[in-house]
């Protein structure tokens, strides 16, 4: 049996892998194998068993031609069984990109109007302008929230269209490439973003000593906002290419994957429900650290170590 | 014993008219051409898994996983209605062929 075993792998000696030779293997295997001990069973010894065995193998030039083909078949299109009926086409998946990095413009603009809506309104208070700051405060306020809730409803629908639709890979290669020209956009949005956010606290002891408590940390906001909306246009566009990029199917919501995805991800619970309540709890604390401790000033710094905790948890979790 | 290559035409017609009587997997349908010719052709692995995937190429039989026979899990094969459709026509043409090569051999 080792004999025919040996000699059928010597056979596929430099077939490049594959499911369909691997299940071409198994077959061809079993049924040597049964011919081997049917001539065995007929009384024939073991060695013109296995002769005989071989002689009838034939040739494995005629089975390579056919597994070749087969494979550059596969190579140039998807299964085309049913999973494959609705996958996303390329024009959806640039036409996603597109109006994803529109709303990351939108969501980094709204960003930034309310924390200059709470800069102005210190430094307007400062100069004893309150009323006039509290006018633009509101305008500017409403003026974020409305980009916001118009970017997220943009994104909410087109991620809706998309979801739990499967990526064909032709797609994911081309988004690869430009998630590759935006790499370098990504680090330097970061690398800005941070330095900007760094040099804000600087601006709020270069204004405390000018101009008081007050002017101190109006300019910190003003630095912060500007750094912020770096940040989240970077991360926001750089997240555009990541959900069409690591998975076959496409997850609209993280914390509700459709039944293809999940399928097809096998998420540990424990990271489904941390996804659901870990930002709600972090926000939580930021307001709380805020509201009740009085502590704006340094509450913030929630975000980014919740942000390096978050991604370390995950690490560990996947591992 | 046949040669290989005075029957290669009719091999395709052979594993389908096997596979009309009932689904099959690759040694059922080697053993069952030895045994209905009484070894007087026995079929090639590698030509008959040629003729496999010819055949599931063109539509003609469906290849499934079957089950665990033997600790063996074996890809089972089955015909499809276009597969009967061209195994008829097929049968029409070997009568006719029969029928004119007896008139001179």
């Amino acid at each position: 049996m080792k004999t025919i075993r040996d000699y059928l792998e010597s056979l596929f000696l430099g077939v490049p892998e594959s499911l369909e030779k691997d299940q071409l293997k198994a077959d061809l295997m079993a049924n040597m194998e049964d011919r081997y001990e049917e001539l065995i069973s007929e009384g024939k010894g073991e060695h013109e068993a296995i002769g005989i065995t071989i002689t009838e193998f034939g040739s494995i030039d005629e089975l390579l031609a056919d597994l070749e083909i087969l494979k550059d078949g596969h190579q140039q299109e998807e299964p085309a069984d049913d999973n494959w009926h609705d996958a996303i086409s390329r024009e959806e998946a640039f036409a996603f990109l597109e109006i994803y990095r529109r709303s990351a413009f939108k969501i980094g603009l709204g960003v930034l109007l309310i924390l200059l809506s709470v800069s102005q309104l210190i430094f307007l208070s400062e100069m004893y302008a309150e009323y006039v700051g509290l006018f633009l405060f509101f305008i500017l306020i409403g003026c974020g929230v409305a980009l916001f809730i118009v970017a997220g409803m943009a994104i909410t629908n087109v991620s809706k269209s998309l979801d739990d639709r499967p990526i064909p890979r032709n797609v994911a290669q081309e988004v690869s490439k430009i998630k590759n020209d935006f790499r370098r956009s990504f680090a330097a949005s970061i690398t800005i973003g941070v330095l900007i956010i760094i040099f804000s606290v600087g601006l709020l002891f270069i204004g405390e000593m000018l101009g008081g408590d007050g002017l101190g940390v109006s300019m910190m906001f003003f630095g912060v906002g500007f750094g912020v909306t770096l940040l989240v246009y970077g991360g926001m566009v750089q997240g555009s290419f990541e959900k069409l990029t690591s998975e076959r199917i496409f997850v609209a919501d993280e914390d509700q994957p459709g039944p293809r995805a999940r399928q097809a991800k096998n998420l540990p619970p424990f990271i489904v429900f941390l996804n659901g309540i870990y930002w709600p709890i972090v926000v939580a604390i930021f307001l709380i650290g805020g509201f009740i401790f009085h502590a704006w000033s340094i509450s913030w710094i929630v975000f980014p170590i919740a942000g390096v905790l978050y991604g370390s948890i995950q690490a560990a979790v996947e591992r | 014993m046949i040669s290989s290559d005075g029957i290669r035409g009719y091999n395709d017609v052979i594993i389908l008219s096997i596979l009309k009587a009932g689904e099959s997997y690759g040694y059922g349908i080697s053993k069952a051409i030895r045994e209905v010719t009484e070894g007087k052709y026995i079929i090639k692995e590698t030509t008959l898994y040629s003729a496999f995937n010819r055949l599931e190429k063109n539509g003609y039989i469906e290849s499934f996983p079957g089950a665990i026979t033997h600790g063996k899990k074996r890809t089972y094969y089955r015909i499809t209605d276009l597969g009967k459709t061209f195994l008829t026509e097929k049968e029409a043409e070997w009568q006719l062929t029969k029928a004119v090569v007896d008139l001179f051999i």
